[in-house]
């Protein structure tokens, strides 16, 4: 409901019930009051006829035998309207005068008779008369000079000409009070609408405008009532907001070129890290070419020199002949060895290198994948040594998921690998996988009884060349490292728990949102 | 076992390390006998081929096999085999890629822009001199073509 429409109608009903309430008390005030007047008026018609009757009883004249009395109340009845009838009765009720001929002669022993014979003051009464309608009645008793009770005069008229003329002067106030109510009431709307309603509406509107981005819109205030106050306050708003939106904006422009900025420095960073890891490893390899290829030139060149030298060595004295035939023999063969060694493992870290950061780079290609095929495919592989080390593998019903095959046949097979390499030599071997699929991500778990991580390992596992604990396995210390990339990769994560001696228990995540040609490259 | 039967053939060997350079010539002598030319950058080989700058008043020798490392400064193999594919008076000649890189998508560019044969550099010793072997087998065997 509007505002106004709730103010006028407020309005309406404290102005309704008001006026109800003083023309309710108005009419009652009238009718008290025209009674009273009425009251007052028959009793001067009866009074001026009192005194008419008292004179002749002081002439002496008997009350029964005045002349033309009869008609006196006639003519009394003819110039009141109102009055209803006009009779003169002696002291034992016997109607000797009347208005109405019928009625002369007759004796009243009614109690409103009674109650008129045995008053000495004027009475007012009112009673239901035999012929149905109520009647006010005015009763004078007549007291001759001699102060004797000799009759009474009774005037009566009805009750009716009162309660008529009560309505009608109501229904003039009814028609007064609707006229002046209807009147308020659109002076009222008027001036609601055109002080209230208006300038709010406007202020609202305006406020509406400012809502929809429109700050430039300003609002007139030519008042200095409250709404004049609102529109102030709406164009404080408007002023206040366009600022404010303003300095979100450049906030706003700031921090995208700001994360712009920076996702295009940690682009260039991880660019120059792949570039860093690639040119690395090739071009590390170029000068291990050459340390291999000349030291085994140099080794062809030995074993032609070693010949020579044999057949030279008896001419040479005996200190020379020793340390010639060691050179030749051990010292050299065994720096070449060294050098061959070395490079060898040289060789074998770069190639390392060189994997992750193709993991990094390689294209995957997401489909969907039977987990529970590709895991028994991964256990056949490994078949040998899971009988060699008496290992007991559970495979529960594994989730499918939609992934790159080669990187979950990469993350399992390295899992799977680790389990096993690093079970305890104390126990059997007990290897456990098992998956859950959720909302988002798909979870699987791969859970060992084997020798587990020593707590001063925990932030190594993950770092490449990295092998942990006593160095009783074969391995390059990649293969986590591996594996975390390419979990990454799939919008993932690994985690895991480990108690040593006790077990680990390695967790992998992958998303379920994997879009090929989708943006998961780490 | 010298099988030389494209004898008169020149090899260019295009190659930023001497040592590998020096490696590949021995053992490439063992199998082969023909002239080969060292080269130590990109540049170097396409004023030779294309008889610019240094190599303005030189006749480029025919037929001719070459030999092209990829990471070189100045001017990297990929450049020499795009010019040398892109020119007619070049584009026959066969270029045999030698580099240690084994990547797959450089394999690739390479024969996408059109080389014959692509062998990788191993760091093992035993399988380099066999990598050779091969390569002076394949040199020998090819058919060249002439007056290009």
């Amino acid at each position: 409901m509007k505002l106004s429409k709730k103010i006028i109608l407020i309005t309406i009903t404290v102005l309704f019930v008001s006026l109800s309430i003083s023309s309710a008390v108005l009419t009652v005030n009238f009718k008290k009051n025209y009674t009273e007047a009425i009251l007052i008026g028959t009793y001067g018609i009866g009074h001026s006829l009192n005194s008419i009757v008292t004179e002749l009883l002081s002439l002496g004249l008997p009350i029964e035998s005045f002349t033309g009395m009869d008609k006196k109340c006639r003519q009394l009845l003819e110039n009141n309207a109102y009055v209803s009838y006009v009779g003169i009765a002696d002291i034992n009720g016997e109607m000797l005068y009347h208005s109405d001929p019928a009625v002369v002669g007759k004796v009243f022993a009614d109690d409103v008779m009674k109650r008129s014979i045995a008053s000495l003051k004027p009475l007012t009464q009112s009673y239901k008369r035999f012929d149905g309608p109520t009647y006010y009645d005015l009763t004078i008793p007549i007291i001759d000079s001699a102060n004797a009770h000799r009759g009474l005069i009774r005037i009566g008229f009805r009750t009716s000409v009162i309660s008529d003329r009560v309505l009608s002067a109501l229904l003039q106030v009814i028609l007064i009070f609707s006229l002046s109510f209807t009147a308020i009431v659109l002076l009222i709307n008027y001036f609601m609408s055109r002080f209230v309603s208006r300038p709010v509406i406007n202020v609202s509107e305006h406020a509406k405008k400012i809502a929809y981005g429109d700050y430039d819109v300003k609002l007139a205030v030519t008042t200095n009532d409250e709404v004049g106050i609102l529109a102030d306050s709406v164009n404080q708003i408007a002023l206040q907001v366009k600022q404010k939106t303003h300095d979100l904006e450049t906030a706003k422009d700031h921090l995208e070129e700001l994360v712009d900025k920076r996702t295009a420095d940690l682009r260039a960073a991880n660019e120059d890290l792949k570039k860093f890891t690639y040119i690395v490893s090739h071009d590390m390899r170029a000068p291990l070419i050459n340390i291999k290829g000349f030291s085994g030139e140099l080794r062809s060149a030995t074993d032609t020199i070693q010949s020579a030298v044999e057949e030279l060595i008896p001419f040479m004295n005996t200190e020379n002949r020793e340390a010639v035939r060691a050179a030749i023999h051990e010292d050299v063969p065994e720096a070449l060895a060294f050098i061959a060694t070395s490079v060898t493992r040289m060789d074998s870290l770069i190639n390392s290198i060189l994997k992750l950061s193709r993991l990094g780079h390689r294209d995957l290609t997401f489909e969907p994948i039977d987990m529970n095929d590709l895991v028994q495919n991964i256990l056949k592989s490994i078949a040998h040594q899971i009988e060699e080390r008496h290992v007991r593998v559970n495979v529960e019903s594994l989730p499918e998921v939609t992934a790159d095959r080669i990187s979950m046949e990469h993350i399992l097979g390295n899992l799977l690998d680790n389990a096993i390499k690093y079970l305890s030599q104390e126990r059997a071997g007990e290897i456990r996988i098992w998956g859950e699929q959720g909302e988002k991500v798909t979870t699987f778990h791969i859970q060992d009884n084997g020798k587990g991580i020593a707590e001063q390992d925990i932030p190594k596992i993950f770092e490449i060349f990295n092998r942990l604990g006593v160095q009783d396995v074969p391995g390059e210390g990649m293969g986590l490292a591996y594996v975390q990339t390419v979990v990454r990769r799939h919008g993932g994560h690994i985690r895991w728990a480990s108690e040593p001696g006790m077990g680990t228990t390695f967790t992998f995540i992958i998303s379920k949102k994997l879009v090929n040609g989708g943006t998961y490259e780490y | 076992m010298n099988i030389n039967i494209n004898r008169e053939a020149t090899i260019l060997l295009v190659e930023d390390d001497p040592g590998h350079a020096r490696l590949i010539e021995k053992n490439l002598r063992r199998y082969v006998a023909n002239e080969i030319i060292k080269l130590s950058d990109g540049q170097q080989a396409v004023d030779f081929l294309f008889c610019e700058g240094a190599y303005a008043q030189s006749v480029r020798p025919s037929p001719l096999v070459v030999l092209l490392d990829l990471n070189m400064p100045v001017l990297d193999g990929f450049h020499v085999l795009k010019r040398m594919k892109e020119n007619s008076r070049t584009r026959r000649i066969p270029v045999i890629i030698l580099t240690s890189t084994d990547d797959a998508r450089e394999v690739s560019k390479c024969y996408d822009l059109g080389c014959n044969v692509y062998i990788t550099k191993p760091v093992d010793y035993e399988k380099f001199c066999d990598a050779i072997q091969k390569l002076g087998l394949l040199i020998s065997i090819v058919m060249l073509p002439n007056g290009e």
